[in-house]
């Protein structure tokens, strides 16, 4: 059953309050793995592809809480959506023998063939890498007890890409850094973090200057560190970007509060009566409120609320919510229609 | 289990061979697998399981099945390094399946002793003493 999940933009648990979610929408833990006896995925034929989710199902399927949803069963539109909820990736949303086993609160998701036979995703809001860690490890060593995995005694557990051998372990945060952007000590930043061995990019893409301000942070080495190890790094290196971010917002908010304001309400009135809005300025301008209501300029607004809109704002999302295909022209006007509402119910 | 070719090293491999004409599945080590590969196929080295060529690795830089590990070792090694900042060691944690008791206690430690270190740097001083209560009762059982 599908339903459920493209009901709300937001999981269940995803709408709850998180630790330091003002600047950290989501924590992601991803866990690659193969098994042993089967050719991986990227190199099976169609039917193999099929016999390999099949047999995970039949593995796994029995799982309480969990929904089997096979790609091939659902159009294009459905699976993007998926995708903006970040509950599938984009490569098994483009194959058709492809699954996700997906638990009904939304916060793991296990990929069948995905670059790797298994990806074992856990996605929480705000900050919470080490729980969203003890949440994967766990379905992890679930999926070990029926599926024999493809391990090596020095290289660990075995990847189709040796970038995520190892541990196959990447953690990754999803972080919003106006003050950063706004000050241009993004740039440098950036530098450093890909010079310590991090991966950061905008949340649609790549660039500094990311559209809404979001960015990526994930680590990139998957192996010689104990994964305890390789999450105590991506934290210190985490916190420390969350510091200069809060930082960078004190000064802004110190010394160009008018200009703050100004750009807020001129967001503000483009967001209430604009007639048109691309997916990309829209959550720009929702950066511009989610950033004045962390400084207190604004009130009634919340985190999940921000997380909320730019899900549902998005192309397949909207069309999912409209129930049909939608053109580019419709999809900007039915997007500025839903900001409207949204904003007409009050926010300050 | 022993490899079914030299009977004295671990088999890691599961691999049609030809014997007499007919095709078998053998469960071999990693020596035997190679030496049989290389007996095997003289002119272009190929993944016996998923028939990956040298050339398609060095290309894809990919690996297309866990034997490929085996067959291709060196290759895959030297690729591994290049994306792993060097490194060619796994020490993290390995399937429930293989680990003995001593290594999920010695697993459990490491864990916890990264957990301590973020206590103590958060001054959570309650949440520290837990850990560190845990931490020995653990080294406990290891001793015992």
């Amino acid at each position: 059953m599908m339903e459920p999940f493209l009901k709300h933009p937001l999981g269940p648990k995803m709408k709850e309050r998180a630790k330091l979610d003002d600047l950290v929408i989501s924590t992601r833990i991803r866990l690659a793995r193969n098994l042993k006896d089967t050719v991986f995925s990227p190199v099976l034929s169609k039917e193999s592809q099929h016999q390999l989710c099949q047999r995970v199902e039949t593995s796994l399927g029995g799982l309480q809480g969990f929904e089997y949803l096979h790609m091939g069963t659902y159009d294009v539109v459905t699976r993007q959506a998926l995708v903006e909820k970040h509950l599938i990736s984009p490569t098994i949303a483009g194959k058709e023998e492809s699954a996700v086993l997906l638990s009904e609160d939304e916060t793991i998701s296990v990929l069948i063939n995905e670059e790797d036979h298994l990806r074992i995703q856990t996605l929480l809001p705000g900050y919470q890498v080490e729980e969203a860690f003890e949440l994967a490890k766990r379905v992890d060593v679930l999926c070990g007890e029926s599926l024999p995995y493809a391990y090596d005694e020095q290289l660990g557990y075995l990847t189709t890409c040796p970038s995520n051998i190892g541990t196959g372990l990447r953690a990754s945060v999803m972080l919003h850094l106006p003050g950063l952007t706004l000050t241009g000590r993004i740039t440098p930043i950036l530098k450093e973090l890909r010079k310590l061995g991090y991966t950061i990019r905008g949340r649609y893409g790549e660039g500094s200057d990311a559209a809404g301000r979001l960015f990526q942070l994930s680590n990139q080495r998957t192996l010689g560190s104990h994964e305890s190890q390789l999450l105590t790094d991506f934290m210190e290196v985490t916190e420390q970007v969350i510091q200069a971010e809060r930082q960078a917002r004190e000064e802004l908010l110190a010394s160009n509060q008018d200009e703050l304001e100004d750009q807020f309400y001129r967001s503000y009135g483009i967001l209430r009566y604009a007639k048109l809005l691309s997916s990309t300025e829209t959550i720009e301008r929702l950066s511009d409120l989610h950033l004045a209501s962390d400084l207190g300029i604004l009130s009634d607004w919340s985190p999940p609320q921000f997380h909320e809109l730019i899900v549902k704002l998005q192309s397949g999302f909207l069309q999912k919510h409209f129930g049909k295909t939608l053109s580019t022209k419709e999809r900007d006007r039915e997007r500025a229609t839903l900001v409207r509402r949204t904003l007409d119910h009050g926010l300050v | 289990m022993l490899c079914e070719r030299c009977k004295r090293r671990p088999a890691v491999n599961e691999i049609q061979v030809v014997e007499n004409g007919i095709p078998v599945t053998r469960k071999l080590c990693r020596n035997c697998t190679v030496e049989l590969m290389s007996g095997y196929v003289p002119v272009v080295k190929r993944c016996p399981t998923c028939q990956l060529t040298q050339n398609e690795l060095a290309h894809l830089r990919k690996a297309g099945c866990a034997t490929c590990y085996t067959v291709f070792r060196d290759e895959l090694i030297k690729i591994t390094r290049q994306y792993q900042q060097g490194h060619d060691v796994h020490v993290g944690s390995m399937p429930d399946a293989l680990r003995t008791p001593d290594e999920r206690i010695e697993e459990r430690l490491q864990k916890l002793a990264g957990e301590l270190q973020r206590a103590v740097e958060q001054e959570d001083y309650e949440r520290a003493a837990r850990i560190k209560k845990e931490i020995i009762q653990l080294k406990g059982q290891g001793e015992a």
